[in-house]
């Protein structure tokens, strides 16, 4: 269980995204954050992280919570990768071997990992950005709408990650997409602009009222300006741009 | 798929034991990685080169006081008064400077959340007190086997560790504020580090501070590190002259600014997160 106990946060030098929020929400289920865009959906999930700290309240995390997945901005580049992989599994409580191991065997490294991180293509280290989220043992993974890097050959690969991990953990994945929502999630929190968060237990109810919500919003001439970066034509969530 | 997943151990014990367990996992690790590379270099480069600086002090202070035909200020040996003035100095100097890195917003972007700035400064300051200790120990234990130097083993070693603890806690208040205020003025970064060098000589690492005249005594002990120094110095000298001595002094010093510098961390970081 994840305890958020009147919580806000304000960008810096910008607007207020979450407003006094108090609700708990479930570590061991497969939630899925629904809502508008800029309702503040990457926010809570940098918040649940850790990665962000709240400008009021605070959150009890009663839960091995994880980074956001495929979060990149801890690793050294200067310095190798078995390394760095070490430190994160020593860090997060895993075996550092058994860690390697799984990562290596599932990207197919071999000679990459004693060599500095920025000696690997970019895609590579997108890759094992991810892979390092599933190798970790945590209560709950946080997803802010990617499952993982967005190349087709593997969406298979990651799909497997996220059905083997959360068959035992729980997930909380934010996205704006109810197909998204439907087939990796089983319960639903909508987030509204201007209005309080309504949890819903059946992620069938949660999509409902977040498509009556997207509607409502674009009949007040709301209507969003559509995005395509964070879908790959067929709703998987599954793109990164490369450099990102 | 027929992977294995690296499983962790289960976090059903509660919630005190699982934040230890977090707490000492974070503080092993940094401490490791951060022993291997320092600025990406080795260990012995990285920190050790720091050790470089005290020993030419003492190389240069000592040369010119032989050149000059100087007694040493007290008891037999030159060196070994060097030695245990300067030593302090720098583990408070090198303190004091160096846990900006820690609290530097750039740098506290590039690490996992679960990585609290504190740690960081814990582990930084372990390090610094280990490799100024390594150094320490290496050229006392050069004057005593080399230089036959008998007074250079410390006489009462518990005391020598008592004071560079409280120096290294006065480093460690010094250092958050400095690197509080670095950030909130820049230019601190260049004006510390020459404060804290030209103070150097205010310190005592060639003069007895009980032997001074009577009238300037009192404004020399206004500077909390001879204190520190003349309590090292008893550690080596039972009978060191100690009538400006007041440990306390140095101890209320670091705690006040210990305070000083956590309220000023507190109430700038929103600040400072919006500046930058």
């Amino acid at each position: 269980m994840i305890r958020l106990d009147n919580v806000s946060y304000t960008y810096p030098r910008g607007k207020r995204v979450i407003n006094n929020l108090s609700i708990e929400l479930p570590s061991h289920r497969r939630l899925a954050v629904l809502g508008p865009a800029e309702c503040g959906k990457t926010t809570l999930i940098g918040l649940l992280a850790g990665v962000i700290d709240p400008v009021e309240g605070r959150i009890e995390r009663f839960a091995h919570l994880s980074f956001p997945a495929g979060y990149s901005r801890a690793f050294r580049f200067g310095n190798p990768l078995r390394q760095n992989l070490a430190f994160a599994a020593r860090v997060y409580d895993a075996d550092p071997d058994e860690v390697i191991d799984f990562i290596a065997g599932l990207l197919a490294l071999t000679g990459e990992l004693d060599r500095p991180m920025r000696d690997l293509p970019i895609p590579t280290r997108l890759a094992l950005s991810f892979a390092l989220t599933y190798a970790l043992p945590f209560d709950t993974y946080l997803f802010d709408n990617i499952i993982g890097p967005g190349d087709p050959a593997t969406r298979d690969l990651w799909r497997q990650l996220y059905d083997a991990r959360t068959a035992t953990a729980g997930a909380i994945l934010a996205t704006r997409q109810a197909r998204v929502a439907e087939s990796y999630c089983d319960c639903g929190l909508v987030l509204r602009r201007d209005a309080a968060p309504i949890f819903c237990d059946d992620i069938r109810d949660a999509i409902v009222l977040f498509e009556e919500e997207n509607a409502a919003a674009a009949g007040a001439g709301q209507s969003e300006t559509p995005r395509t970066d964070n879908r790959n034509g067929d709703g998987e969530p599954a793109v990164i741009r490369a450099g990102e | 798929m027929s992977q294995t997943y690296p499983s962790g151990p289960i976090y059903s014990a509660g919630r005190r034991r699982f934040a230890l367990r977090n707490q000492a996992n974070v503080l092993s690790a940094l401490f490791f990685r951060e022993a291997e590379m320092r600025h990406g270099q080795s260990f012995a480069l990285g920190y050790l080169a720091s050790a470089i600086e005290p020993l030419v002090i003492i190389g240069t202070i000592g040369l010119l006081f032989s050149a000059l035909a100087h007694t040493p200020p007290y008891g037999d040996s030159l060196w070994l008064f060097l030695g245990t003035g300067v030593f302090p100095i720098y583990l408070f100097i090198h303190t004091s400077l160096r846990l900006r890195q820690p609290l530097n917003a750039g740098a506290q972007r590039l690490r996992f959340p679960i990585e609290r700035p504190f740690d960081h400064i814990a582990v930084h300051s372990l390090l610094h007190l280990l490799s100024s200790a390594f150094v320490a120990i290496l050229f006392f234990g050069a004057l005593y086997y080399i230089g036959g130097v008998n007074s250079a083993i410390p006489e009462n070693p518990l005391i020598a560790i008592e004071a560079l603890a409280a120096v290294l806690l006065f480093g460690i208040a010094t250092g958050i504020c400095n690197a509080v205020i670095a950030r909130l003025f820049p230019f601190w970064d260049v004006i510390w580090p020459a404060i804290a060098r030209g103070a150097l000589h205010f310190s005592g690492p060639y003069f007895v501070a009980a032997y001074l005249p009577p009238d300037s005594r009192w404004y020399f002990g206004l500077n909390p590190m001879i204190h520190g120094v003349d309590w090292f110095r008893h550690a080596f000298y039972p009978f060191y002259p100690n009538q400006l001595d007041n440990h306390l002094y140095l101890l209320e010093a670091a705690a006040l600014l210990l305070v000083f510098g956590l309220l000023l961390e507190a109430g700038t970081r929103r600040y400072l997160e919006e500046k930058d």
